[in-house]
């Protein structure tokens, strides 16, 4: 029943590179889910994160947007200590320019968050930072058969008293199969550099579901090399505005 | 009363377990390195369970012997007889000082280490013995500069390359290694509870004009032959952070230097992988800062491995606030604890103090009321 209705419902061929996110400036609520595990030596650990987030395209060429959600963890030490919270990732905006090229789609965006420290509350913070900013750059290529994505980020965090870290991260990935196909399968591959955790490479596999006029992407990370991470599922939903 | 104070018992569901207790640890004390960079001692192989433990010289120079006993006591408890601890106070109005502020040995902070070393021995407990620190704290690099060259207003890169510098650390060593302990009668060189002897605490030389890649590895060959030369029959221990080529120090180098013994890396990931998952996602900061430790004791135990050379995890810390710090901590420096002992390297916590201390800057470890922290500190 369900394969029936994903199969009737029309294309919006919103998403690109197996993100329901298009590159360029739009406007849609996103909710995102995701949990993983990881182990590293002794230390077995697995999270879980809500997001969401609004976008405006205020024009064509331009857009702000915004998010906030919440992360659970869990880790256990084999025969020794454990323990689970929850915390609160910085709360987020954006601004973007982006541009419509024919098959060629591109985009900019400088984001920045803020800690849980506006809050006066910073042990709440699901992981120390202070702050960050960071700069997004993104080109897509939309075809019928096949979407392309290749995004760029640069950002930093600082987290007080002692440190700063820096994160370089580049993704590509492909979706495949008709714009009309309600369900098309990608394949993507995550190459991170980080002042703290230093290089590593994650493959990445998933579909992206059309349900009437929203979207729905399902993720599959593998191992990240850098942090023990085995497995992540990322759950996200577009639903356009 | 904060506007949002509410808000971490609203958020904050924390839970934690302490884990099982353990059988006590007594480990035998470390008679030195072999040579393939192994820890001895009179019964064998043997990985030194450590912590530090920094206000020793300062409680003994205010004549707070209480607080010193606590603290040797408090190692042995945990079964942690091993204190790496400074004995580079310089300048200052402490009576435990060991060099006043123009840099001429002061005898009366010398008798006070005396004592610490006595009361040491007596608690079986022995001191890794720090003997510069790059920082100003306790005076450190910049002091012994005030003294070498008074109103020159040297940066502490200078430490490490100035001849000035060189020349009156390499005094200072040769009258401290060649000390006789005036209460056990013990030369300090050939004293079984004087682990080891390390350069500096923290090197760091980040200024172009003064350092290239060679002046750290120079200087830690001049410190190690000078304490080898003074008749010490402890280890070396170099005292660096581990960097693998950051603020002038490459630990490959340090340990191409061929006259130190025990490699060290220090521990404080307070911003862990904030970014490495899309913007605003962050990563649980535990696990990663437990992959983060976990991957530079590895590359470190691999230079280690590679030179022949021990490897000493010296400083690990981990602050945080709020009420899971017991939990939180002892997650961290647990699985730091265990990546330290897959690769045979020792391992110190920061760090202990006296009952009752201020916790200062976050680190502070108190076992009598953090019990998840204190079962790691005695049973990993």
């Amino acid at each position: 029943m369900i394969a029936l209705a994903l199969l009737l419902a029309p294309s919006v061929a919103a998403a690109q590179g197996g993100d329901p996110r298009p590159v360029e400036p739009n406007t849609a609520l996103e909710v995102s889910l995701d949990a993983g595990y990881e182990r590293a030596g002794a230390l077995d650990g697995g999270q879980a994160g809500f997001d969401l987030a609004a976008r405006v395209a205020l024009h064509p060429a331009f857009e702000v947007g915004g998010g906030w959600g919440a992360r659970a963890s869990w880790a256990s030490l084999d025969g020794g200590a454990g323990g689970a919270r929850v915390g609160l990732p910085p709360l987020r905006a954006w601004i973007g320019t982006g541009h419509v090229g024919g098959e060629w789609r591109f985009a900019l965006r400088v984001e920045g968050g803020i800690g849980t420290q506006l809050l006066d509350a910073p042990e709440a913070s699901s992981n120390g930072e202070q702050g960050f900013l960071t700069l997004v750059g993104e080109v897509g290529v939309v075809t019928d058969l096949f979407r392309p994505r290749l995004t760029l980020r640069l950002g930093a965090a600082y987290s007080g008293a002692l440190a700063w870290a820096g994160v370089g991260e580049l993704r590509l990935a492909i979706e495949l199969g008709p714009a009309s196909w309600p369900a098309r399968p990608f394949a993507a591959a995550r190459f991170l550099v980080s002042t703290d955790l230093g290089h590593s490479a994650r493959p990445v596999v998933g579909a992206v579901i059309d349900i009437d006029t929203s979207s729905l992407a399902l993720a599959v990370l593998g191992p990240g090399s850098a942090t023990g991470q085995l497995v992540e599922l990322q759950l996200t939903w577009r639903l356009p505005l | 009363m904060r506007a949002w104070s509410w808000l971490p018992f609203v958020v904050l569901l924390g839970c934690a377990e302490v884990g099982p207790e353990c059988a006590p640890v007594r480990p035998p004390a470390v008679t030195g390195v072999d040579t393939e960079g192994g820890f001895v001692s009179r019964e064998g192989p043997v990985v030194p369970r450590a912590v530090n433990s920094y206000p020793l010289l300062d409680h003994a120079g205010r004549d707070r012997w209480d607080d010193v006993a606590a603290i040797l006591d408090q190692a042995h408890a945990l079964g942690r007889p091993i204190i790496r601890t400074g004995a580079y106070m310089t300048a200052g109005e402490n009576p435990g000082r060991l060099r006043d502020a123009d840099g001429t040995i002061h005898e009366e902070g010398l008798r006070r280490l005396d004592r610490v070393i006595r009361m040491a021995e007596e608690r079986h407990v022995q001191l890794l013995l720090i003997t510069a620190n790059h920082w100003p704290n306790y005076g450190g690099a910049p002091a012994v500069l005030d003294a070498v060259a008074p109103g020159e207003d040297l940066p502490a890169a200078a430490f490490y390359s100035d001849p000035r510098a060189i020349a009156h650390q390499q005094e200072f060593l040769r009258a401290l290694v060649g000390r006789t302990n005036t209460e056990t009668g013990l030369r300090y060189a050939r004293d079984p509870t004087i682990f080891a002897w390390e350069l500096v605490n923290e090197a760091r030389c980040d200024d172009p004009g003064r350092c290239d890649e060679d002046t750290l590895p120079d200087w830690a060959r001049e410190m190690s032959q000078t304490i080898r030369r003074a008749g010490a029959r402890q280890p070396i221990a170099w005292g660096g952070q581990g960097y693998l080529g950051q603020h002038g120090e490459d630990l490959r180098d340090i340990a191409r230097v061929g006259s130190i013994d025990i490699l060290t890396v220090h521990l404080y990931p307070d911003l862990a992988g904030a970014l490495t998952l899309e913007p605003g996602r962050g990563r649980d900061r535990l696990l990663t800062a437990a992959a983060q430790g976990r991957r530079r004791i590895l590359a470190a135990a691999e230079v280690a491995r590679a030179s022949e050379q021990a490897l000493l995890v010296e400083e690990a810390g981990w602050r945080t606030e709020g009420p899971e710090r017991d939990a939180e901590r002892a997650l961290v420096l647990g699985a730091w604890a265990r990546a330290a002992a897959e690769v045979g390297a020792g391992y110190a916590p920061w760090m202990i103090a006296e009952p009752g201390r201020p916790d200062y800057d976050g680190y502070l470890i108190r076992p009598e009321s953090e019990p998840a922290t204190a079962r790691v500190l005695r049973c990993e």
